[in-house]
Protein backbone atom coordinates (compact mmCIF):
# COMPACT_ATOMS: atom_id res chain seq x y z
CA UNK A 1 0.00 0.00 0.00
CA UNK A 2 1.14 3.17 -0.37
CA UNK A 3 1.91 6.02 2.28
CA UNK A 4 0.80 9.10 0.43
CA UNK A 5 1.23 12.65 2.26
CA UNK A 6 -0.28 15.52 0.55
CA UNK A 7 -0.31 18.91 1.74
CA UNK A 8 -3.45 19.80 0.31
CA UNK A 9 -7.07 18.98 0.51
CA UNK A 10 -5.47 15.60 1.73
CA UNK A 11 -8.75 13.66 2.78
CA UNK A 12 -10.69 14.58 -0.73
CA UNK A 13 -6.98 13.55 -2.83
CA UNK A 14 -6.90 10.10 -0.88
CA UNK A 15 -10.46 9.01 -1.71
CA UNK A 16 -10.02 10.30 -5.58
CA UNK A 17 -6.92 8.05 -5.15
CA UNK A 18 -8.89 5.33 -3.78
CA UNK A 19 -11.59 5.66 -6.33
CA UNK A 20 -9.12 5.60 -9.11
CA UNK A 21 -7.45 2.34 -7.79
CA UNK A 22 -11.17 0.00 -7.52
CA UNK A 23 -11.78 1.71 -11.00
CA UNK A 24 -8.03 0.28 -12.32
CA UNK A 25 -8.42 -2.53 -10.85
CA UNK A 26 -11.96 -3.23 -12.38
CA UNK A 27 -10.83 -2.39 -16.08
CA UNK A 28 -7.90 -4.63 -15.47
CA UNK A 29 -9.82 -7.27 -14.21
CA UNK A 30 -12.52 -6.79 -17.28
CA UNK A 31 -9.69 -6.49 -19.90
CA UNK A 32 -7.95 -9.80 -18.74
CA UNK A 33 -11.39 -11.58 -18.67
CA UNK A 34 -12.10 -10.25 -21.82
CA UNK A 35 -9.10 -11.28 -23.85
CA UNK A 36 -8.06 -14.57 -22.17
CA UNK A 37 -10.92 -16.31 -20.42
CA UNK A 38 -11.97 -17.85 -23.71
CA UNK A 39 -8.77 -19.18 -24.48
CA UNK A 40 -7.73 -20.42 -21.44
CA UNK A 41 -11.24 -22.31 -20.45
CA UNK A 42 -10.82 -24.35 -23.74
CA UNK A 43 -7.21 -25.31 -23.06
CA UNK A 44 -8.37 -26.43 -19.83
CA UNK A 45 -10.95 -28.10 -21.27
CA UNK A 46 -9.12 -30.31 -23.64
CA UNK A 47 -6.93 -31.07 -20.82
CA UNK A 48 -9.20 -32.68 -18.51
CA UNK A 49 -12.16 -33.27 -20.85
CA UNK A 50 -14.41 -31.92 -17.83
CA UNK A 51 -16.25 -29.37 -17.93
CA UNK A 52 -16.57 -28.18 -14.09
CA UNK A 53 -12.69 -28.94 -13.74
CA UNK A 54 -12.05 -27.28 -16.81
CA UNK A 55 -13.87 -24.18 -14.92
CA UNK A 56 -12.15 -24.20 -11.88
CA UNK A 57 -8.82 -24.51 -13.48
CA UNK A 58 -9.35 -21.80 -15.95
CA UNK A 59 -10.98 -19.56 -12.66
CA UNK A 60 -8.23 -20.45 -10.85
CA UNK A 61 -5.18 -19.50 -13.55
CA UNK A 62 -7.08 -16.05 -14.32
CA UNK A 63 -7.16 -15.24 -10.88
CA UNK A 64 -3.82 -15.86 -10.26
CA UNK A 65 -2.49 -14.19 -13.19
CA UNK A 66 -4.81 -11.25 -11.98
CA UNK A 67 -3.40 -11.46 -8.48
CA UNK A 68 0.14 -11.59 -9.92
CA UNK A 69 0.10 -9.33 -12.78
CA UNK A 70 1.86 -6.64 -11.37
CA UNK A 71 4.96 -9.07 -10.91
CA UNK A 72 4.36 -10.34 -14.76
CA UNK A 73 7.96 -9.66 -16.05
CA UNK A 74 6.72 -10.01 -19.72
CA UNK A 75 9.34 -12.68 -20.72
CA UNK A 76 6.42 -14.33 -22.12
CA UNK A 77 3.27 -13.82 -23.71
CA UNK A 78 -0.05 -12.81 -21.24
CA UNK A 79 -1.75 -16.41 -22.55
CA UNK A 80 1.41 -18.25 -22.65
CA UNK A 81 1.69 -17.69 -18.90
CA UNK A 82 -1.65 -18.39 -18.36
CA UNK A 83 -1.68 -21.58 -19.42
CA UNK A 84 1.72 -22.65 -17.68
CA UNK A 85 -0.79 -21.79 -15.23
CA UNK A 86 -3.64 -24.31 -16.16
CA UNK A 87 -0.83 -26.78 -16.79
CA UNK A 88 0.08 -26.55 -13.16
CA UNK A 89 -2.82 -27.04 -11.69
CA UNK A 90 -3.73 -29.69 -14.17
CA UNK A 91 -0.82 -31.72 -12.89
CA UNK A 92 -1.44 -31.13 -9.36
CA UNK A 93 -5.00 -32.50 -9.86
CA UNK A 94 -3.94 -35.60 -11.46
CA UNK A 95 -1.83 -35.98 -8.90
CA UNK A 96 -4.51 -35.71 -6.02
CA UNK A 97 -6.90 -37.84 -7.42
CA UNK A 98 -7.24 -40.39 -10.58
CA UNK A 99 -8.65 -38.07 -13.68
CA UNK A 100 -10.36 -40.62 -16.15
CA UNK A 101 -10.14 -38.09 -19.74
CA UNK A 102 -10.53 -41.73 -21.55
CA UNK A 103 -14.01 -41.51 -20.39
CA UNK A 104 -16.54 -41.11 -23.72
CA UNK A 105 -18.19 -38.35 -22.03
CA UNK A 106 -14.31 -36.75 -21.78
CA UNK A 107 -14.33 -37.16 -25.56
CA UNK A 108 -17.72 -35.59 -26.40
CA UNK A 109 -16.72 -32.65 -24.29
CA UNK A 110 -13.32 -32.16 -25.89
CA UNK A 111 -14.91 -33.17 -29.20
CA UNK A 112 -16.92 -30.34 -28.81
CA UNK A 113 -14.24 -27.48 -28.76
CA UNK A 114 -13.27 -28.73 -32.31
CA UNK A 115 -14.21 -26.79 -35.44
CA UNK A 116 -15.74 -29.78 -36.85
CA UNK A 117 -17.05 -32.90 -34.51
CA UNK A 118 -14.40 -35.94 -34.58
CA UNK A 119 -14.94 -38.06 -32.16
CA UNK A 120 -11.87 -40.38 -33.55
CA UNK A 121 -9.41 -37.33 -32.96
CA UNK A 122 -10.72 -36.11 -29.51
CA UNK A 123 -10.41 -40.20 -28.40
CA UNK A 124 -6.83 -40.61 -29.65
CA UNK A 125 -5.91 -36.78 -28.10
CA UNK A 126 -7.58 -38.25 -24.96
CA UNK A 127 -5.73 -41.45 -25.17
CA UNK A 128 -2.32 -40.28 -25.59
CA UNK A 129 0.10 -40.17 -22.46
CA UNK A 130 0.10 -36.89 -20.52
CA UNK A 131 3.21 -34.99 -21.61
CA UNK A 132 2.53 -35.34 -24.95
CA UNK A 133 -1.22 -34.57 -24.43
CA UNK A 134 0.27 -31.23 -23.14
CA UNK A 135 2.77 -30.64 -25.42
CA UNK A 136 0.36 -31.45 -28.29
CA UNK A 137 -2.31 -28.66 -27.60
CA UNK A 138 0.10 -26.25 -26.75
CA UNK A 139 1.20 -26.29 -29.87
CA UNK A 140 -1.52 -27.53 -32.01
CA UNK A 141 -4.06 -26.40 -29.71
CA UNK A 142 -3.28 -23.11 -28.68
CA UNK A 143 -0.65 -22.26 -31.66
CA UNK A 144 2.12 -21.58 -29.39
CA UNK A 145 5.46 -21.91 -30.88
CA UNK A 146 7.77 -24.83 -29.24
CA UNK A 147 9.38 -22.28 -27.72
CA UNK A 148 6.88 -20.51 -26.16
CA UNK A 149 4.95 -24.02 -25.61
CA UNK A 150 8.46 -25.19 -23.58
CA UNK A 151 8.17 -22.36 -21.48
CA UNK A 152 4.50 -22.81 -20.47
CA UNK A 153 5.03 -26.47 -19.81
CA UNK A 154 8.70 -25.91 -17.88
CA UNK A 155 10.57 -28.25 -20.58
CA UNK A 156 14.00 -27.60 -22.53
CA UNK A 157 12.75 -26.75 -25.88
CA UNK A 158 14.17 -29.56 -27.38
CA UNK A 159 12.35 -32.16 -25.71
CA UNK A 160 8.88 -30.13 -26.55
CA UNK A 161 10.17 -30.78 -30.13
CA UNK A 162 9.94 -34.62 -29.58
CA UNK A 163 6.72 -34.40 -27.68
CA UNK A 164 4.83 -32.56 -30.66
CA UNK A 165 6.69 -34.82 -33.06
CA UNK A 166 5.42 -38.00 -30.76
CA UNK A 167 2.04 -36.49 -30.08
CA UNK A 168 1.65 -36.09 -34.19
CA UNK A 169 3.38 -39.41 -35.10
CA UNK A 170 1.25 -41.30 -32.45
CA UNK A 171 -2.36 -39.64 -33.57
CA UNK A 172 -1.50 -40.10 -37.28
CA UNK A 173 -1.18 -44.02 -36.55
CA UNK A 174 -4.37 -44.23 -34.89
CA UNK A 175 -6.62 -42.29 -37.03
CA UNK A 176 -7.77 -44.41 -39.94
CA UNK A 177 -8.93 -41.03 -41.90
CA UNK A 178 -5.90 -39.65 -43.51
CA UNK A 179 -5.89 -36.39 -45.79
CA UNK A 180 -6.92 -37.20 -49.59
CA UNK A 181 -4.04 -36.60 -52.27
CA UNK A 182 -5.87 -33.97 -53.75
CA UNK A 183 -6.17 -32.64 -50.34
CA UNK A 184 -2.42 -32.61 -49.83
CA UNK A 185 -2.61 -30.93 -53.34
CA UNK A 186 -4.49 -27.86 -52.06
CA UNK A 187 -2.49 -27.53 -48.74
CA UNK A 188 0.63 -27.42 -50.40
CA UNK A 189 2.19 -24.19 -50.26
CA UNK A 190 5.90 -24.29 -50.24
CA UNK B 1 17.31 -36.07 -45.76
CA UNK B 2 15.33 -39.21 -44.72
CA UNK B 3 11.22 -38.68 -44.59
CA UNK B 4 11.57 -39.47 -40.80
CA UNK B 5 14.37 -36.76 -40.47
CA UNK B 6 12.00 -33.99 -42.12
CA UNK B 7 8.80 -35.48 -40.59
CA UNK B 8 10.37 -34.49 -37.25
CA UNK B 9 10.67 -30.91 -38.76
CA UNK B 10 7.34 -30.68 -40.19
CA UNK B 11 5.90 -29.09 -37.24
CA UNK B 12 8.48 -26.24 -36.56
CA UNK B 13 8.51 -25.81 -40.56
CA UNK B 14 4.81 -25.10 -39.89
CA UNK B 15 5.72 -22.72 -36.52
CA UNK B 16 8.45 -20.92 -38.66
CA UNK B 17 10.90 -22.24 -36.40
CA UNK B 18 13.53 -23.73 -38.18
CA UNK B 19 17.06 -22.52 -39.87
CA UNK B 20 16.92 -20.81 -43.18
CA UNK B 21 19.09 -24.22 -44.30
CA UNK B 22 16.28 -26.04 -42.35
CA UNK B 23 13.80 -24.29 -44.36
CA UNK B 24 15.70 -25.06 -47.34
CA UNK B 25 15.77 -28.82 -47.19
CA UNK B 26 12.05 -29.48 -46.12
CA UNK B 27 11.10 -27.23 -49.00
CA UNK B 28 13.50 -29.41 -51.30
CA UNK B 29 11.23 -32.61 -49.80
CA UNK B 30 8.43 -31.92 -49.91
CA UNK B 31 8.89 -31.16 -53.60
CA UNK B 32 9.57 -34.59 -54.29
CA UNK B 33 8.16 -36.57 -51.52
CA UNK B 34 4.06 -37.41 -51.40
CA UNK B 35 4.38 -38.90 -48.08
CA UNK B 36 5.86 -35.95 -46.76
CA UNK B 37 3.63 -33.72 -48.38
CA UNK B 38 0.38 -35.64 -46.40
CA UNK B 39 2.17 -35.34 -43.11
CA UNK B 40 2.19 -31.76 -43.78
CA UNK B 41 -1.21 -31.61 -44.62
CA UNK B 42 -2.38 -34.06 -41.62
CA UNK B 43 -0.08 -31.39 -39.73
CA UNK B 44 -2.00 -28.66 -41.11
CA UNK B 45 -5.36 -30.67 -40.62
CA UNK B 46 -4.85 -30.88 -36.97
CA UNK B 47 -4.18 -27.34 -36.37
CA UNK B 48 -7.23 -25.91 -38.20
CA UNK B 49 -9.50 -28.58 -36.77
CA UNK B 50 -8.56 -27.46 -33.21
CA UNK B 51 -8.45 -23.67 -34.13
CA UNK B 52 -12.09 -23.26 -32.86
CA UNK B 53 -13.66 -20.46 -30.59
CA UNK B 54 -15.00 -22.26 -27.52
CA UNK B 55 -18.02 -21.17 -25.77
CA UNK B 56 -16.96 -19.81 -21.98
CA UNK B 57 -19.89 -21.01 -19.27
CA UNK B 58 -21.57 -17.82 -17.93
CA UNK B 59 -20.70 -18.51 -14.36
CA UNK B 60 -16.45 -18.35 -15.24
CA UNK B 61 -16.45 -14.48 -14.54
CA UNK B 62 -18.13 -14.74 -10.93
CA UNK B 63 -15.70 -18.11 -9.90
CA UNK B 64 -12.78 -16.06 -10.78
CA UNK B 65 -14.01 -13.20 -8.71
CA UNK B 66 -14.98 -15.00 -6.28
CA UNK B 67 -11.15 -16.48 -6.53
CA UNK B 68 -9.57 -13.71 -6.41
CA UNK B 69 -11.61 -12.02 -3.66
CA UNK B 70 -10.88 -15.01 -1.52
CA UNK B 71 -7.87 -15.33 0.60
CA UNK B 72 -4.69 -17.45 -0.26
CA UNK B 73 -4.33 -20.26 1.25
CA UNK B 74 -1.11 -20.36 3.32
CA UNK B 75 1.94 -21.60 1.91
CA UNK B 76 2.05 -24.60 3.75
CA UNK B 77 -1.54 -25.26 2.71
CA UNK B 78 -0.62 -25.35 -1.06
CA UNK B 79 2.50 -27.55 0.16
CA UNK B 80 0.98 -30.07 2.28
CA UNK B 81 -2.27 -30.35 -0.33
CA UNK B 82 -0.36 -31.87 -2.86
CA UNK B 83 0.64 -34.98 -2.06
CA UNK B 84 3.63 -35.33 -4.31
CA UNK B 85 5.29 -32.37 -2.42
CA UNK B 86 4.22 -34.07 0.65
CA UNK B 87 6.54 -37.23 0.09
CA UNK B 88 9.13 -35.24 -1.11
CA UNK B 89 9.44 -33.47 1.86
CA UNK B 90 9.03 -36.05 4.05
CA UNK B 91 11.42 -37.67 2.30
CA UNK B 92 13.65 -35.03 2.14
CA UNK B 93 13.79 -34.47 5.84
CA UNK B 94 16.54 -36.84 6.61
CA UNK B 95 18.82 -35.35 4.44
CA UNK B 96 18.09 -31.68 5.08
CA UNK B 97 18.80 -32.59 8.74
CA UNK B 98 22.28 -33.90 7.44
CA UNK B 99 23.14 -31.04 5.38
CA UNK B 100 22.68 -28.83 7.76
CA UNK B 101 24.74 -30.69 10.18
CA UNK B 102 27.52 -30.66 7.63
CA UNK B 103 27.34 -26.86 6.87
CA UNK B 104 27.44 -26.12 10.72
CA UNK B 105 30.47 -28.10 11.34
CA UNK B 106 32.07 -26.90 7.51
CA UNK B 107 34.47 -23.46 8.05
CA UNK B 108 32.64 -20.95 5.69
CA UNK B 109 33.69 -21.04 2.18
CA UNK B 110 34.00 -17.64 0.41
CA UNK B 111 30.67 -15.72 -0.85
CA UNK B 112 29.71 -18.34 -4.22
CA UNK B 113 27.46 -15.17 -5.70
CA UNK B 114 28.11 -13.66 -8.32
CA UNK B 115 29.12 -9.62 -8.89
CA UNK B 116 25.12 -9.95 -10.75
CA UNK B 117 23.67 -11.89 -8.26
CA UNK B 118 24.82 -9.63 -5.18
CA UNK B 119 23.84 -6.73 -7.64
CA UNK B 120 20.46 -7.99 -7.34
CA UNK B 121 20.24 -8.58 -4.05
CA UNK B 122 21.02 -5.00 -3.55
CA UNK B 123 18.28 -4.05 -5.91
CA UNK B 124 15.89 -6.96 -3.90
CA UNK B 125 17.14 -4.97 -0.41
CA UNK B 126 16.55 -1.10 -1.69
CA UNK B 127 13.29 -2.35 -2.88
CA UNK B 128 12.22 -3.77 1.14
CA UNK B 129 13.77 -0.25 2.03
CA UNK B 130 10.89 1.25 0.37
CA UNK B 131 8.31 -0.71 1.40
CA UNK B 132 10.09 -0.52 5.12
CA UNK B 133 10.09 3.24 4.97
CA UNK B 134 13.98 3.80 4.84
CA UNK B 135 13.56 4.89 0.92
CA UNK B 136 11.76 7.54 0.33
CA UNK B 137 11.17 9.45 -2.74
CA UNK B 138 9.24 13.38 -2.70
CA UNK B 139 7.70 14.33 -5.95
CA UNK B 140 6.82 17.82 -6.44
CA UNK B 141 4.77 19.38 -9.31
CA UNK B 142 5.04 23.13 -10.12
CA UNK B 143 2.21 25.21 -11.40
CA UNK B 144 3.09 24.44 -15.10
CA UNK B 145 3.52 20.37 -14.17
CA UNK B 146 7.27 20.13 -13.85
CA UNK B 147 8.11 17.46 -12.05
CA UNK B 148 10.93 17.02 -9.46
CA UNK B 149 11.91 14.17 -7.59
CA UNK B 150 13.79 13.62 -4.84
CA UNK B 151 14.99 10.98 -2.57
CA UNK B 152 16.18 10.02 0.73
CA UNK B 153 17.52 6.60 1.95
CA UNK B 154 18.05 5.93 5.96
CA UNK B 155 17.79 10.04 5.89
CA UNK B 156 20.20 10.95 3.46
CA UNK B 157 19.48 12.33 0.25
CA UNK B 158 20.27 9.47 -2.90
CA UNK B 159 23.11 9.53 -4.56
CA UNK B 160 22.87 12.73 -8.03
CA UNK B 161 23.37 9.70 -10.65
CA UNK B 162 20.33 7.41 -8.38
CA UNK B 163 18.97 5.99 -11.92
CA UNK B 164 15.11 7.22 -11.93
CA UNK B 165 13.01 6.83 -14.96
CA UNK B 166 10.38 9.81 -14.05
CA UNK B 167 7.13 9.84 -16.36
CA UNK B 168 4.40 12.22 -16.07
CA UNK B 169 0.78 12.84 -17.60
CA UNK B 170 -1.44 15.83 -17.28
CA UNK B 171 -5.02 15.49 -17.48
CA UNK B 172 -6.73 18.50 -16.44
CA UNK B 173 -5.32 19.62 -12.91
CA UNK B 174 -4.28 15.79 -11.62
CA UNK B 175 -0.97 14.68 -12.97
CA UNK B 176 0.31 10.99 -13.00
CA UNK B 177 3.12 10.55 -12.14
CA UNK B 178 5.30 7.17 -11.96
CA UNK B 179 8.93 6.55 -11.15
CA UNK B 180 11.28 3.61 -11.42
CA UNK B 181 14.49 3.07 -10.34
CA UNK B 182 15.80 1.79 -13.64
CA UNK B 183 18.80 -0.55 -12.14
CA UNK B 184 18.18 -3.57 -14.17
CA UNK B 185 21.75 -5.04 -14.85
CA UNK B 186 21.17 -4.82 -18.29
CA UNK B 187 21.76 -1.03 -18.19
CA UNK B 188 25.25 -1.40 -17.55
CA UNK B 189 28.24 -2.79 -19.36
CA UNK B 190 30.27 -4.25 -16.47
CA UNK B 191 28.95 -5.18 -13.36
CA UNK B 192 32.21 -6.66 -11.00
CA UNK B 193 33.57 -6.87 -7.60
CA UNK B 194 35.73 -4.32 -6.49
CA UNK B 195 37.97 -4.55 -3.83
CA UNK B 196 35.73 -7.35 -2.08
CA UNK B 197 32.40 -8.71 -2.54
CA UNK B 198 31.11 -6.45 -0.36
CA UNK B 199 32.44 -3.88 -3.45
CA UNK B 200 30.58 -3.30 -6.54
CA UNK B 201 31.68 -1.65 -10.02
CA UNK B 202 29.50 -0.53 -12.36
CA UNK B 203 29.34 1.07 -15.90
CA UNK B 204 26.17 2.06 -17.19
CA UNK B 205 26.08 1.86 -20.95
CA UNK B 206 24.54 4.90 -21.53
CA UNK B 207 27.71 6.66 -20.01
CA UNK B 208 30.88 4.37 -20.45
CA UNK B 209 33.47 6.90 -19.10
CA UNK B 210 31.88 7.00 -15.71
CA UNK B 211 31.64 4.25 -13.16
CA UNK B 212 29.95 3.69 -9.87
CA UNK B 213 31.60 2.01 -6.81
CA UNK B 214 29.15 0.85 -4.48
CA UNK B 215 30.28 -0.51 -0.85
CA UNK B 216 27.03 -2.63 0.49
CA UNK B 217 26.69 -2.93 3.99
CA UNK B 218 27.28 -7.29 4.92
CA UNK B 219 24.06 -7.23 7.04
CA UNK B 220 21.42 -5.35 5.00
CA UNK B 221 23.18 -5.26 1.43
CA UNK B 222 22.07 -1.63 1.16
CA UNK B 223 24.76 0.93 0.07
CA UNK B 224 26.74 2.05 2.95
CA UNK B 225 28.85 4.18 -0.04
CA UNK B 226 27.58 5.21 -3.21
CA UNK B 227 30.67 6.91 -4.97
CA UNK B 228 30.61 8.45 -8.47
CA UNK B 229 33.89 8.25 -11.08
CA UNK B 230 34.69 9.83 -14.26
CA UNK B 231 37.25 8.92 -16.29
CA UNK B 232 40.24 11.46 -17.39
CA UNK B 233 43.03 11.15 -19.13
CA UNK B 234 43.15 7.98 -17.95
CA UNK B 235 42.45 8.26 -14.07
CA UNK B 236 39.38 8.08 -12.55
CA UNK B 237 38.14 11.69 -10.34
CA UNK B 238 35.49 11.36 -7.72
CA UNK B 239 32.20 13.32 -9.01
CA UNK B 240 30.17 12.54 -5.74
CA UNK B 241 30.38 10.61 -2.76
CA UNK B 242 27.28 9.31 -0.72
CA UNK B 243 27.05 7.76 2.66
CA UNK B 244 24.30 6.07 4.42
CA UNK B 245 24.04 4.30 7.83
CA UNK B 246 21.99 1.06 7.10
CA UNK B 247 19.80 -0.10 9.51
CA UNK B 248 19.17 -4.08 9.55
CA UNK B 249 15.70 -4.50 7.64
CA UNK B 250 12.51 -6.02 9.89
CA UNK B 251 11.42 -8.02 7.10
CA UNK B 252 13.34 -10.25 4.83
CA UNK B 253 14.50 -9.25 1.81
CA UNK B 254 11.87 -10.38 -1.56
CA UNK B 255 13.03 -12.18 -4.52
CA UNK B 256 16.44 -10.49 -5.94
CA UNK B 257 14.01 -9.42 -9.64
CA UNK B 258 11.92 -7.26 -7.38
CA UNK B 259 11.96 -3.35 -8.59
CA UNK B 260 11.37 0.04 -7.18
CA UNK B 261 8.40 1.35 -9.17
CA UNK B 262 6.03 3.99 -7.60
CA UNK B 263 2.76 5.55 -9.34
CA UNK B 264 1.09 8.65 -7.71
CA UNK B 265 -1.74 10.94 -8.94
CA UNK B 266 -1.66 14.19 -7.91
CA UNK B 267 -2.84 18.04 -8.06
CA UNK B 268 -0.86 20.21 -10.48
CA UNK B 269 1.36 21.97 -8.06
CA UNK B 270 1.07 19.66 -5.13
CA UNK B 271 3.42 17.21 -4.15
CA UNK B 272 3.30 13.74 -2.59
CA UNK B 273 6.29 11.70 -0.78
CA UNK B 274 6.21 7.90 -1.55
CA UNK B 275 7.59 6.14 1.16
CA UNK B 276 6.02 2.10 -0.10
CA UNK B 277 6.83 -0.01 -2.99
CA UNK B 278 3.70 0.24 -5.25
CA UNK B 279 4.18 -2.44 -7.93
CA UNK B 280 6.57 -4.05 -10.25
Amino acid sequence: MTRIQRNEGSETALEFESAMQDDQRRIAFDLLYAEHAAPVYRFALRLCGNPDDAEDLAAEALAQGFRRMSGFRGDASPRTWLCSIVLNQWRMLRRKRPVDDHRLESVRHVADTFRFEDLDLAHAICSLPPQLKEAFLLVKGEGFSHAEAAKAARVPVGTMYFRVHSAVKQLRNKLTVHPTSEEVAIHHEV
Amino acid sequence: MKCEAIEELLSRYLTDELSVEQKGHVQEHLKECVSCREALAFHRSLSSQMDAVVAVPSRLQDRMAEKVAAPRPAWLTRIFGDPTMKKILISSTAVTAMLAAAIIMTPRAASASTPTETFNKMRAALAMAMQNGELTLNISSDNKGTITVEGTLDGAPLPKDFPLLVHSTIDGNIIDVEVTADLAPANYSKIAYGKDHNTLELVPKAHPKTKTEIVLDPKSLKPKTWTTLQANDGLWEMVSKSEYEPKPSAKPAPKADTTIHAHVKMYVGGNASISAKNGG
